[in-house]
C-alpha cells in the first residue's frame, strides 16, 4: 500500500468569475445566490451558511530519496493555532481557523472561505524517522518534513569484480 | 462599457486563462473571497496559500480590479508527488468594481497567504447623521 491510497481524493472547487462589489440590485442578488448555490453548495450569502472545512484542508504529498514532505494549504491561521503531532506512527494536523472579525453589523456580500476547526491524520510508513521530524509555517502553507531512516535511503551495492 | 459587458468580459478572459492550463505548471485558480460590507468600506479577503506578499500583482483598470498571484516554488526538482489534492498554480480574478467605491483609496495586505483589501465608499454611500435643527 502507497501513501496515496490512505488520503482521500478531495476535488477543489475553485473557479472563475466576477462579481460587482457594490451590487445594490437585491432581487439579482437573490436569484444570482440561488443559482450559484444549486450549483455549487457551500456558497452562502450569510455569516451562519459559512462553509465549513469538510474535509479538512488540502494535503500535498511527495517524496525524494532522503525525506518525505507533506505540504498542507492553511491560509490566515497563527502559528498558535495550528498543532502538529506524530503519535503512533501517525502524523496529526490539526487546528482552527477563526473569523477576523466578529461585529454584527457587518454585511457578508458573499461567503466562500472555509473556517472552523480542522483535523487530518495520514499514517506514516515505517522508513520515517519520526524524532527528526520538523515544520514550518510561510505563507499560509504548512511544511512537514519527515526524515527517512537510513535504512530507507537505499544503498549504493559495490560490484566485485573478479579476475 | 456598462457594467454587464465588462462582468462578461472579466469572466471570459479568466475562463480562457483556466481551461487553457489545467494540469500545467502554468494552472491559474480561482482564490475563494469573502466580501464584507462595512459602514464606510467594502472588504475582500481572498485566499491564495504559497503566494509571498511580493508575487501579488493588483491592477485597477476600466472599473474592473484584478487581483493575481504568483506561488512561490517549494518543491525542489528531485521530490515526486505522492499524493496531491491541491493544484499547484498561479491565482487570477478579477471583481468588477461599482461607482460606489473610491477606486483611488484602495489599501492592500497580505499577511499568511490571505490578500485583505479595504476598499472605501465613496462620500456619497457612506452613512450620514443628519442633524436636527
Amino acid at each position: 500500500m502507497t501513501m496515496r491510497d490512505l488520503i482521500p481524493w478531495k476535488k477543489r472547487h475553485r473557479r472563475p468569475e466576477s462579481v460587482d462589489l457594490m451590487q445594490r440590485n437585491e432581487i439579482q442578488d437573490f436569484f444570482r445566490d440561488a443559482m450559484e448555490d444549486f450549483f455549487s453548495t457551500g456558497w452562502g450569502i450569510a455569516p451562519w451558511l459559512r462553509k465549513e472545512w469538510d474535509m479538512g484542508p488540502a494535503i500535498d504529498i511527495s517524496e525524494n530519496d532522503k525525506e518525505y514532505r507533506v505540504e498542507v494549504e492553511l491560509p490566515g491561521l497563527k502559528k498558535d493555532d495550528l498543532d502538529v503531532t506524530i503519535d503512533n506512527g501517525r502524523l496529526q494536523i490539526s487546528g482552527e481557523r477563526q473569523t477576523e472579525d466578529k461585529e454584527e453589523k457587518e454585511n457578508y456580500l458573499r461567503v466562500e472561505r472555509s473556517t472552523g476547526a480542522f483535523s487530518r491524520t495520514i499514517p506514516l510508513p515505517a522508513t520515517v524517522n519520526e524524532d527528526e521530524a520538523e515544520a514550518g509555517y510561510k505563507d499560509g502553507v504548512l511544511t512537514v518534513r519527515l526524515p527517512k531512516t537510513p535504512e530507507a535511503r537505499g544503498k549504493k551495492i559495490d560490484i566485485s569484480t573478479s579476475e | 462599457m456598462n457594467e454587464e459587458q465588462k462582468i462578461a468580459k472579466t469572466d471570459e478572459q479568466s475562463k480562457a486563462l483556466q481551461t487553457e492550463a489545467i494540469g500545467t505548471e502554468d494552472a491559474v485558480y480561482s482564490p475563494q473571497v469573502d466580501i464584507i460590507e462595512k459602514k464606510e468600506s467594502v472588504e475582500v479577503l481572498a485566499d491564495m496559500p504559497g503566494v509571498p506578499k511580493e508575487n501579488v500583482d493588483l491592477v485597477m483598470e476600466e472599473g474592473v480590479l484584478t487581483i493575481d498571484g504568483k506561488v512561490a516554488p517549494t518543491r525542489e526538482d528531485d521530490l515526486s508527488l505522492e499524493a496531491g489534492e491541491y493544484g499547484y498554480g498561479n491565482y487570477h480574478r478579477s471583481f468588477a468594481v461599482g461607482d460606489g467605491l473610491d477606486t483611488e483609496g484602495i489599501e492592500a495586505c497580505m499577511q499568511d497567504g490571505v490578500l485583505k483589501l479595504t476598499l472605501p465608499k465613496t462620500e456619497k454611500y457612506k452613512p450620514k447623521r443628519i442633524e436636527i435643527q
